[in-house]
């Protein structure tokens, strides 16, 4: 049998006291205190931030928890605006030159860039890049679409599927002024959500139709050269909420009927497990931002349409371990 | 003891609720602002401390109901070209 000090290279300490959570994570501790052996593991918890200014749905985003931002979408017309969260409120940022939804974006708050989404009477190639004040329209997507998946920097950014008729296959790369066309996804989807960086990214969730028969828990990762069939979402869902990395990252909220879902699932690297912790309002159409599996925000979303914002947030803590 | 408290409480944003409060209590979101709270000290609590108005189920639901149908109305009618990027809001049945 593996012994813990094989695993964790340490013997199970005997202390009087606690260690601090964030110190003490993943290690197993006797307490003489109180006599029972514990540990630290990471809890997490979804609560409210800031409400947008202005309800929407299919909101594109890009950024982080504590920075993030929120442009375009739906409010029954399509529209220009651009909001920045700061951790605590959203804040009205400088409006996109072409109103639209289901923008494509990535990078940060103050480097992000968006591309592709829906206008009447369909998808466009149009692409802006946001320096934290205004949006510069640069060079078009080869391809129209609406509803890819996007992920990685306003320098090196990739963008895959996307659009409602026909779904599409192709993905490509953004280098910070050119695109460049790379091997297809398979299957086809839309409205999945990426994380990731250009060169190691994972595509999860979505839908291969427009209808719902085809809402799928699918996930492709892409390593820079091609894509290949990942782990599986355990909740099947499209137009999700999803952030973080290859190797940390996490998926909530969105439509898996009957209903929409307020589950969140986690990302190692090799795996999906569903959280504990649950969305407090379930909606789909959302923007979503985060940095890993540990850190995540969840905004706007329909029905109905809606401006709530949640952040996720996981924290070491201590446990009292017991044996049943 | 039922397990749920309902109530209605106007989301205020940043700290309406806490990473604890969803620690210590159930806590689900419905439109009209409805809540559905874990039926304990610290869910009545917070309910409390938000300004809330608890509700029976039934009213809560009714709440709720008046809320979708209304959405429905609106979602009727809508145009075919505006309906292609909406769905008909479900009517919801609350735990």
């Amino acid at each position: 049998m593996t012994t813990y000090k094989e695993i964790f290279g340490k013997y199970v300490r005997s202390v009087s006291s606690d260690p601090p959570a964030a110190a003490g994570e993943g290690e197993i501790w006797y307490n003489t205190s109180s006599n029972v052996f514990k540990s630290s593991v990471p809890v997490g918890a979804w609560s409210s931030g800031g409400t947008l200014s202005t309800a929407r749905s299919y909101i594109g985003s890009a950024g982080i928890q504590t920075a993030a931002l929120g442009f375009g979408g739906y409010i029954g017309p399509f529209t220009n605006e651009t909001e920045e969260y700061n951790g605590t409120a959203w804040t009205g940022g400088g409006n996109i030159n072409t109103s639209r939804q289901l923008i494509a974006g990535f990078g940060t708050q103050t480097a992000a860039a968006g591309t592709g989404g829906d206008i009447s009477p369909g998808p466009i190639t149009s692409t802006e890049e946001y320096n934290g004040s205004s949006w510069t329209s640069v060079t078009s997507l080869p391809q129209s679409t609406s509803g890819a998946g996007s992920t990685g920097t306003q320098t090196a950014g990739l963008v895959a599927g996307g659009n409602f008729s026909p779904v599409r296959t192709e993905s490509f790369e953004y280098d910070g002024s050119s695109w460049t066309a790379t091997p297809d996804i398979s299957p086809a989807k839309l409205v999945g959500r990426m994380a990731g960086t250009q060169t190691a990214a994972i595509f999860f969730g979505g839908q291969s139709t427009p209808g719902n028969p085809s809402i799928t828990a699918n996930q492709q990762n892409y390593n820079g050269s091609s894509w290949t069939t990942g782990a599986s979402l355990n909740t099947a869902r499209t137009a999700l909420g999803g952030s973080g990395t290859s190797t940390s990252a996490l998926a909530y909220a969105g439509e898996a009927p009957p209903g929409n879902s307020t589950a969140t699932e986690s990302f190692n690297g090799s795996s999906w497990s569903t959280a504990p912790a649950t969305v407090s309002t379930a909606r789909d159409r959302v923007g979503s931002a985060g940095a890993n599996s540990s850190s995540a925000l969840l905004f706007a979303g329909t029905p109905p349409t809606t401006g709530i914002t949640e952040e996720f947030t996981a924290t070491a803590t201590v446990s009292t371990l017991t044996t049943g | 003891m039922s397990l749920f408290i309902y109530g209605t409480s106007t989301n205020t944003g940043k700290n309406f609720f806490s990473r604890q409060n969803r620690l210590d209590f159930f806590l689900r979101g419905y439109p009209a602002n409805v809540w559905v709270i874990g039926n304990n000290e610290k869910g009545a609590l917070w309910l409390a401390e938000t300004n809330g108005v608890e509700k029976t189920k039934a009213e809560a639901q009714a709440i709720v109901d008046a809320e979708i149908t209304a959405a429905q109305t609106d979602y009727d009618a809508l145009s075919d070209e505006d309906r292609r990027f909406l769905t008909r809001p479900a009517q919801v049945t609350l735990p």
